[in-house]
Order: C-alpha cells, then sequence, then structure tokens
C-alpha cells in the first residue's frame, strides 16, 4: 500500500493536514473514537478520514478545524474500497485539519464539502 | 448441507429464481422459529395497494420485525458467523454479485435522512396523490433498510456454513432453509406480523475497479430489485432520472445537490463541458497546476453568479467545487476552499 510523506502540508479529499511547530492551549472538545477509529474528516456515505485511535487523540474547534495530537505513528486513511485517497503517514506532533468549504450559489452562504 | 460451490454459484446474481422453492424453504423457515407467516414475493412494478398487510405495516413500521429477531439465538449465531467455514464463504461471496447487491442497499440506507422526509410527507401532504407517493417512496426506503445486513440471505447463508462447521444445532435449524431459499433465488426479506415478504435477486450491473467491483451502469439500474431498481454512477447512488433521463438533466439540477460525490457524478453524467457551458461558465483563471485547477466564472439559474474552480484530486478525479464570487484566480480559490487567507495558504507538498 503507497503511503505518502510529508514535511508541513498535505491533503486528502477535502481535508489540509497542518504540522504545528507549537502545540495550541486547551482549546476545542475531545473527539472519543469510533470503532478503534479517530474520524477526522466525517463522511455521510461512511467513506470517513480515519486514524487509530491507540496513536493520537482528537480535540474539534469548529466544524471546519480540528487537531490531531499524534502520540505514536501512524497513518490517516480513507475507508473507501474504491476511489480510494492513498494514506498519509502521521509522525508524533500536533497537526491542524481543515476540512474544505464551497459556496453555496443558492443560499449564498458557505458550507463544508461532504463526500 | 452446506456446499460452498452451490453457494458460490448462487452469488451470481440474478441465476434462476424458482419461486415455489423460495416459498417452501421461507416455510421452513418459520417453522423453525415457530411462527406463521404467509410467504409472499414483492413483484417487479409493485404497488402499497397491492399488498395491504405490507401497507398497514409501514405505517406501523417495522414492529413484527423485530418479535420476529428475538426468535433467533444470536449468540449462537455469532459463533456460527465466525467460524471457519463462515469465513470462506464470505470470501466467496466478496468477489461474487452478491456482495454488491448488499453494497447497493447499503448506499440506499445511506440517504435515510432524505428517505425519512418522505413518511413525513405522506402524513402531511393534503393531496391523497401526493401522499401515496410519499408512502411508497418510503415504504421502498423501510424494505431496503431491512435488508441490510439482518436479512441479507447471502450474509444469513454465511452463518449456516459455520453452524454446520461447528454442528451448532440449534442454527442449523434456522439457517438451512434460509440457504435453500438464497439458493433458490431469494436475496432478501422484509417482515410483517402475517407476512413474510421476499425480493429475488437483481440483476446487478459493475466495473471492475482495482479489483473490487463496483456498482456502475450508464443506461439503466445497477442493482435491478424488484422492490426498488437503484442507479449508480461509478459507485455513487443517483436519481433515477439522472440515467433513465439524462439528457433531460440540467446543470441546476445536479448543483442543488449537496453531495460532493454524488455532484460531480451527475456532472460526470452529463461531461463537465455541458455543466460549464450549460450555466453559460466562462474561464477566469488557469494555473498550470491541474491539482490548483482551473477557475471558472458561472450562475446557475436560480442562484448568484459566482466562481467554480474545476480540480483534479488525489484519486485522479475531477471535481468541481462552487466557491465565492469575489475569487478571482484558482489559487486564491484553493486557499478560500481551505479557509485560509492567501499570505498564509500553503501549496501540499503531497496529496493524497
Amino acid at each position: 500500500m503507497k503511503i505518502l510523506q510529508f514535511e508541513t502540508v498535505a491533503a486528502q479529499g477535502e481535508l489540509t493536514i497542518t504540522k504545528l511547530k507549537r502545540a495550541p492551549n486547551n482549546i476545542g472538545i475531545r473527539v472519543e473514537p469510533v470503532d478503534g477509529k479517530l474520524i477526522v474528516g466525517h463522511s455521510e456515505t461512511g467513506h470517513h478520514h480515519v486514524v487509530d485511535a491507540e496513536c493520537a487523540t482528537l480535540t474539534r474547534i469548529d466544524q471546519f478545524t480540528a487537531l490531531l495530537d499524534v502520540i505514536k505513528m501512524t497513518r490517516l486513511d480513507h475507508l473507501r474500497e474504491c476511489d480510494t485517497h492513498p494514506s498519509i503517514a502521521l509522525q508524533p506532533g500536533m497537526y491542524e485539519f481543515r476540512t474544505g468549504r464551497e459556496f453555496d450559489p443558492f443560499a449564498e452562504t458557505t458550507r463544508a464539502s461532504q463526500d | 448441507m452446506f456446499d460452498i460451490e452451490k453457494y458460490k454459484a448462487a452469488c451470481v446474481f440474478p441465476g434462476e429464481i424458482d419461486d415455489s422453492a423460495v416459498k417452501i424453504a421461507l416455510a421452513g423457515y418459520c417453522a423453525a422459529l415457530k411462527i406463521e407467516r404467509e410467504i409472499v414475493r414483492i413483484e417487479r412494478g409493485w404497488k402499497l395497494s397491492d399488498y395491504p398487510d405490507l401497507q398497514r405495516t409501514i405505517v406501523e413500521i417495522a414492529r413484527a420485525a423485530r418479535d420476529a429477531r428475538d426468535a433467533r439465538d444470536a449468540l449462537a449465531a455469532s459463533d456460527a458467523r465466525a467460524a471457519r467455514a463462515a469465513l470462506a464463504a464470505r470470501a466467496a461471496r466478496a468477489a461474487l454479485a452478491a456482495r454488491a447487491a448488499s453494497d447497493a442497499l447499503a448506499a440506499r440506507d445511506a440517504r435515510d435522512a432524505r428517505d425519512a422526509r418522505d413518511a413525513r410527507d405522506a402524513l402531511a401532504a393534503s393531496d391523497a396523490r401526493d401522499a401515496s407517493a410519499a408512502l411508497h417512496r418510503f415504504a421502498k426506503w423501510c424494505i431496503a433498510r431491512q435488508y441490510w445486513w439482518d436479512w441479507d440471505l447471502s450474509l444469513i447463508s454465511e452463518i449456516n456454513a459455520g453452524a454446520h462447521q461447528i454442528k451448532e444445532n440449534r442454527v442449523i435449524a434456522w439457517s438451512d432453509p434460509i440457504y435453500d431459499a438464497f439458493l433458490s433465488g431469494a436475496s432478501f426479506l422484509f417482515w410483517t406480523d402475517k407476512t413474510l415478504y421476499w425480493v429475488a435477486k437483481p440483476d446487478i450491473k459493475t466495473e471492475i475497479v482495482n479489483g473490487s467491483r463496483r456498482l456502475h451502469c450508464e443506461d439503466g439500474p445497477a442493482a435491478d430489485f424488484d422492490s426498488e431498481p437503484l442507479y449508480f454512477w461509478h459507485g455513487n447512488l443517483v436519481p433515477k432520472h439522472w440515467i433513465e433521463a439524462k439528457n433531460d438533466l440540467t446543470a441546476d439540477e445536479i448543483f442543488k445537490e449537496d453531495n460532493a460525490e454524488i455532484r460531480r457524478a451527475g456532472c460526470e453524467i452529463i461531461g463537465w463541458d455541458r455543466v460549464l457551458s450549460g450555466i453559460d461558465a466562462k474561464i477566469v483563471d488557469t494555473d498550470g497546476d491541474p491539482m490548483i485547477g482551473t477557475l471558472y466564472r458561472g450562475q446557475i439559474p436560480g442562484a448568484v453568479e459566482c466562481g467554480f474552480l474545476k480540480v483534479l484530486c488525489g484519486t485522479g478525479r475531477e471535481f468541481v467545487i462552487p466557491v465565492s464570487p469575489e475569487i478571482n484566480t484558482a489559487i486564491k480559490a484553493q486557499a478560500w476552499v481551505q479557509n485560509v487567507s492567501f499570505e498564509k495558504w500553503m501549496r501540499p507538498e503531497v496529496r493524497g
């Protein structure tokens, strides 16, 4: 299986991952794992972007932003059998995950990207 | 007695549908559960009014199914499901149409929020015809929802394989008839307190991608259940008329769809050029990197003018993402999509 490596910024589908130099102070709400996985990027069709819960903790700041504290080397996986986004290696450290947004020209608002 | 070769043959859908054999097998299943039900096939082109018991049950949803489920010995079934023979059957099933049929109904289930609205519509509709149509749509959803995974006969037949291996007679007693019904052409069941409805195996259309089957058909249903034909475009469940009347499908209808994957499917169905030309979109800026993309500007009828970023994703597929009207370059559109200022935006080193 191909696992992509990066230093500072990577993308997986609608998610952008940025490795932070400094961990922010206690902010956000702790996200509990589901079936041993932390859902970093939620998909209404079940094609979540996930990390092994034994390797990291996740806090959500708002609907677009979450922080992942990786304690043990792991990877970001996309749960889809076809058209799967390649996995991305995550070294220990603090990461910011941003979910993409899009414009809704009917409602004239922005909304989180859905896949 | 479970036979893996017969099971594998039965996993190639639709195969032969033997109505009377299914009826006999399911009657045996009910007898094993010590319950009485009339066995009725849901026929293609069905109407709720043809099935009064189903109609009543849809209104009092699934109470009887819960009773029937209680009749199964869940723990013993769980043991049998984990047995090696069951796993072998599961592996065989994974490569065949039976698995794709399950995927089809799982996708159907994922759209539950939208279809559950049909139930409210049915109750709220003042026009009798509207109410009937909404109730019928809700009934189709209820039937499909029962399928995954409790009453999917290809899955329950795996339990039968394991039960024989570990000689779990309580489970064999009820799972043998299920296995027979599956071999005779039944795909899944829907319970009421008077009737056990069954749906025949559908014709399944798939494409092979990276060694896996993916539901896809360009000119008809990819999972043609008698209960409800389901339409898929490269693995994405799409509305029937997007396939059956694709020439009438318009860009504005596609862009009303909230889900980007399904919107992308719609755009692929009619073609990106038709989408963007359909809204008279003009190129504003093209980046040299296709993963940064090309920015168009256009106006969907009934909506405000805005940008459309046509971009290649890490899986090699193209998407069109609507972006805010003030965006004037593709790279600024990338920053906007990521909700960071252009000054702080950094180009990803890798794209998964």
